[in-house]
């Protein structure tokens, strides 16, 4: 966990790997699969002001609004209701990671993304 | 000074040479030599009581069967959760999912300071390779750190398959083999998961004579159009509906076995699967309408937690053993580690599936990830996915299964006498219910 804050912001990221994703050609000859053996894991990356929570899932490419101070199972998401605070905050959490869209972070997952809709996940 | 040193050299000398005979003595009533090679396939989501060879009435394991007659099955073999990732947690890991984190709402990758398997057996000098046909095992999530090779078998949305996953898995182990390189192979298999689409031969066997073929078509098509209404129970399941889906799930298994049959012969012809440590395993279960909802990810009921475990040891060792008592996923990890001789991390690894037996209590928590409660909320209602929001956790001693569900009544089911969970007993048994309440992971 990594958290640094600013006056009435902070940033958590849940869980970030190091590294690339490596992709390359299937060296075993069977023509069945892709080769990898390296690459980023996901991470939810968050940033909290006035009250809210925005977090924004890198393996699925969501992002979610929440009131920072409703307990857990009370949690509702309000990215529907509050877009003005969605991209106000959205464009927070771009400016503290230095991402020019937090899509980019979304970028090496979207393969695993998809593959796990195909299994009904996401 | 000096003889006092040389008294306690020598006592530290007798004392090293009588480890080194314990362990050698003991490798050997364990079976002599450590395992050269390691394979573990992973069944995705297929439940323990629709195996026969675990006694299952339809025959969609004969080549399990087979198998079983020299291998040790393990008959209660319980997971931590009821989907992919914390199950491959703690079986990659040892430990229980909420130990690493790895059980709550948020959907935290395995964490990079935790060994797993193929960090453990790679230092251990085997070649590794990881061959999935589930994202859920992928860079993203961290699992398939310390794999030398993962070859992902699905593409876009369509899942690998099994065939494909062997032929890959079989071509690399033979190739090593040939090299004289000891491995360790893993592979996830996800016939018994969603979509329900088995090939169309064992389909043909299973499916029962006279369903509609718009209902079969419907239970196909199950994952696209309506498992987030009927996964959460917000709306009835017909009953033709609930019937071609089992029957298509159970086709599922068969199709499995049939693949896993043809890779374990394909070893025994190339020679080298008395060198290997075979684990066939499930990682989770199935809801198939039992409780009146199908898939999982949620729900801790028994037919979610309960999966499939055999072991073929090396030479096959205790051909035929059944192990009746409760064993976990968790167990799994420190068994590999000692038949290949590779050390165990500290605080990891330290129970083994055939010691400590009639000891264990299977626990269980889960709390759907966010994203899953508001696809659930979207595609229902709120009220339908507020289930989804509470923490569930289980604990299971070999009779009893003791749920807890936030801000529910305790519920007690005494699988022996009622392996459906249909009817609660926390009433009759309270001293179950505070002794399982006592050991439910927080």
């Amino acid at each position: 966990v990594r958290r640094s804050a600013r006056a009435g912001l902070a940033v958590c990221v849940l869980a970030a790997g190091a590294g690339a994703f490596l992709a390359a050609a299937d060296a075993l000859g069977s023509g069945a699969g892709r080769s990898a053996n390296a690459g980023a894991t996901a991470a939810v990356v968050a940033i909290e002001r006035d009250g809210l929570r925005y977090q924004y899932n890198t393996l699925t490419g969501r992002e979610c609004l929440y009131d920072r101070d409703s307990p857990p199972e009370e949690r509702r998401d309000l990215a529907a209701d509050r877009p003005l605070d969605l991209r106000r905050l959205r464009r927070l959490l771009e400016a503290e990671l230095g991402v020019p869209d937090l899509g980019v972070l979304h970028e090496p997952h979207r393969e695993t993304a998809d593959a796990l809709r195909g299994l009904g996940y996401l | 000074v000096n003889a006092g040193t040389r008294r306690l050299a020598r006592i530290a000398g007798v004392g090293a040479a009588l480890a080194v005979c314990v362990v050698f003595a003991w490798r050997a009533a364990a079976g002599g030599r450590p395992a050269r090679n390691v394979l573990v396939v992973v069944m995705d989501t297929a439940r323990a009581d629709r195996c026969s060879f675990l006694g299952y009435g339809r025959p969609t394991t004969p080549r399990l069967e087979d198998l079983a007659r020299e291998s040790v099955v393990f008959e209660d073999a319980w997971s931590p959760g009821p989907w992919t990732l914390p199950s491959h947690a703690a079986l990659f890991t040892g430990q229980e999912p909420w130990e690493i984190g790895m059980a709550g709402r948020d959907l935290v990758p395995l964490p990079s300071g935790v060994p797993s398997l193929p960090d453990l057996l790679r230092a251990a000098g085997r070649a590794t390779l990881c061959v999935t046909a589930n994202a859920w095992i992928s860079p993203s999530t961290g699992l398939t750190r310390g794999f030398d090779r993962v070859v992902p078998t699905y593409r876009g949305a369509i899942p690998g398959t099994a065939s494909e996953n062997h032929e890959v898995a079989y071509r690399w182990m033979a190739g090593e083999h040939a090299a004289g390189r000891p491995f360790f192979a893993f592979v996830n298999d996800v016939e018994p998961h969603t979509p329900y689409d088995p090939p169309r031969d064992f389909a043909r066997s299973f499916l029962a004579p006279g369903l509609a073929p718009g209902v079969v078509q419907e239970a196909r098509l199950v994952h696209l159009r309506r498992s987030l209404v009927l996964g959460l129970g917000a709306a009835p399941l017909p009953d033709d509906l609930r019937r071609a889906i089992g029957d298509l799930y159970d086709a599922e298994i068969a199709a499995l076995d049939d693949e896993i049959g043809r890779l374990v012969e394909r070893m025994r012809a190339g020679g080298f699967l008395d060198e290997t440590l075979v684990v066939i395993v499930g990682d989770h279960g199935e809801g198939l309408g039992d409780h009146g909802w199908i898939e999982h990810g949620v729900r801790l009921d028994r037919e979610l937690l309960r999966v499939p475990l055999l072991v073929r040891f090396p030479r096959a060792r205790d051909a035929g053993r059944r192990v009746r008592e409760v064993v976990r996923l968790a167990d799994v990890l420190g068994t590999i580690l000692e038949e290949a001789g590779a050390d165990a991390p500290r605080g990891t690894g330290a129970t083994t599936l055939l010691r400590g037996l009639g000891e264990r209590i299977a626990l269980g928590r889960e709390r759907a990830f966010d994203e899953a409660v508001e696809n659930a909320a979207r595609a229902t209602s709120e009220a339908a996915a507020a289930p989804m929001r509470r923490v569930r956790r289980s604990a299971y001693d070999g009779r009893f299964h003791l749920l807890d569900e936030e801000d529910a009544p305790l519920r007690l089911f005494d699988v022996v006498a009622d392996p459906g969970e249909t009817r609660d007993v926390a009433a009759e048994h309270p001293d179950a219910v505070t002794r399982l309440h006592a050991l439910l992971p927080h």
